[in-house]
């Protein structure tokens, strides 16, 4: 394993969204002493199956998974997770937006949320986003979290990605919300004063098979539905 | 429990749409990719009503490559309206046509964002290579994820100055006038205004 390695993890089957998600990733300041590589994986059988055969491909600690449509624009993204896993060892997964409640319907997103600012996919007025003087502190605000919304989902350990349940494109972060839980790890959204990444779906929410993976969760979590995470993460 | 069901209800409806809705999104992009090919832009708006008739398939709203159809027929009536050169006019098929709009949407976030000279530098030289008009411009600029219109408003003004009658250049500046008032955006429109015919 690889302590001084970043591995950014991307499925895809687009180039015009790669190429521009590689851009931005290619603009981002390394930390003194680290390396990066990017693993882009074409025609996984699903989201999971493709994040595992990242997972085994690296050898890199820290590994981000993120979506196509993920645009990096916090220059500072490295340093400031790193900041974040340095601070607790206990903290396994960053994500840019949580939810501390698991919501009894399933949707995430029924419950309040904490990380960023409502700035994906809501236009604010001022300030306007400025890059040249930001810099994450902790002391702005790092929340818990049940739940991560897995657009970028940031580990510092390795948990399988359960593939052999979820044969689709959806659900996997909630899954391994769960699974870093309750393996006693701390799953946490940083407060983002500016929005450090820009989550580009075309304001399109594919629901087609949705509700398939989202029985799944119900039954199998059932006993955790409505809970906050801390009565969850075993101490 | 009351919210439970309405959302089970929700999800029930889109499964059984899912089908139907499928084979209606075949069907405009095949309409797409036969107007582009044949270069009978005129055509294209018979979409409109796919989005906008009281019967309308309401998830075409939520979804990515449909809104970006309804956005394109928006400003295609414009660019017809005033015989500008319609920007899908270097599309050849829907696949070209989207592949267009989202470079398009990229390289005004790269204007935008503003991260390196380099990045700046590749957006206005894709910008420049294409027809892009004020209409276009505007509604994509409106219906994507910004936030900084100023200065990506401000930017490609710049950028497309020398390309753009005066004209445009003082109604595109009038759109973020609109936005927000700034002395020197409007300083600009009235020196730009003392140069019309």
């Amino acid at each position: 394993m690889n302590h001084h390695k970043f591995a950014f993890i991307i499925c895809t089957n687009n180039d015009t969204y790669l190429s521009e998600c590689l851009h931005y990733l290619e603009s981002l300041i390394v930390p003194d002493g680290y390396e990066i590589e990017c693993l882009t994986i074409r025609g996984a059988a699903s989201m999971a199956a493709g994040y595992n055969e990242g997972m085994s491909a690296t050898d890199a600690k820290y590994k981000i998974y993120m979506h196509q449509d993920v645009f990096i624009v916090n220059p500072h993204f490295l340093k400031d997770t790193l900041a974040i896993f340095s601070s607790d060892a206990s903290i396994g997964m960053i994500g840019m937006v949580g939810y501390p409640v698991i919501s009894k319907t399933g949707f995430m997103w029924h419950e309040k949320r904490v990380g960023a600012n409502p700035l994906y996919g809501v236009k604010h007025a001022y300030p306007h986003a400025d890059y040249t003087d930001y810099r994450y502190s902790l002391n702005d605000g790092l929340s818990d979290a049940a739940l991560l919304d897995g657009f970028l989902l940031m580990t510092a350990y390795d948990l399988p990605w359960n593939e052999v349940e979820l044969t689709g494109w959806d659900f996997y972060d909630a899954f391994q919300s769960m699974e870093f839980l309750l393996h006693g790890y701390r799953v946490v959204a940083p407060a983002q004063t500016l929005p450090w990444c820009i989550h580009d779906d075309g304001k399109w929410v594919s629901m087609w098979n949705y509700n398939k993976y989202r029985q799944l969760f119900l039954q199998k979590y059932d006993k955790y539905l409505g809970l906050h995470y801390s009565s969850i993460r075993p101490h | 429990m009351f919210h439970q069901e309405i959302y089970d209800a929700e999800i029930d409806t889109l499964q059984k749409d899912k089908q139907p809705c499928f084979l209606l999104y075949q069907r405009i992009q095949k309409h797409v990719d036969t107007c582009l090919q044949a270069s009978t832009y005129e055509r294209l708006l018979e979409l409109l009503p796919y989005f906008t008739d009281s019967q309308a398939y309401p998830y075409f709203h939520h979804s990515g490559d449909t809104q970006r159809i309804f956005n394109m027929c928006n400003f295609l009536q414009l660019e017809l309206k005033y015989h500008k050169t319609p920007i899908v006019s270097v599309a050849a098929s829907y696949a070209d046509f989207l592949n267009l709009y989202l470079t398009i949407v990229f390289a005004l976030r790269r204007l935008e964002l503003a991260f390196s000279p380099s990045s700046i530098e590749e957006a206005a030289s894709f910008l420049l290579s294409i027809p892009l008009n004020v209409y276009a411009a505007h509604i994509i600029l409106n219906n994507e994820l910004f936030e900084n219109y100023e200065r990506v408003y401000w930017d490609l003004y710049h950028c497309m100055k020398n390309i753009w009658p005066i004209s445009d250049q003082i109604l595109w500046l009038s759109f973020l006038l609109e936005k927000e008032e700034l002395p020197y955006v409007r300083q600009e429109v009235n020196t730009l205004k003392e140069l019309l015919p």
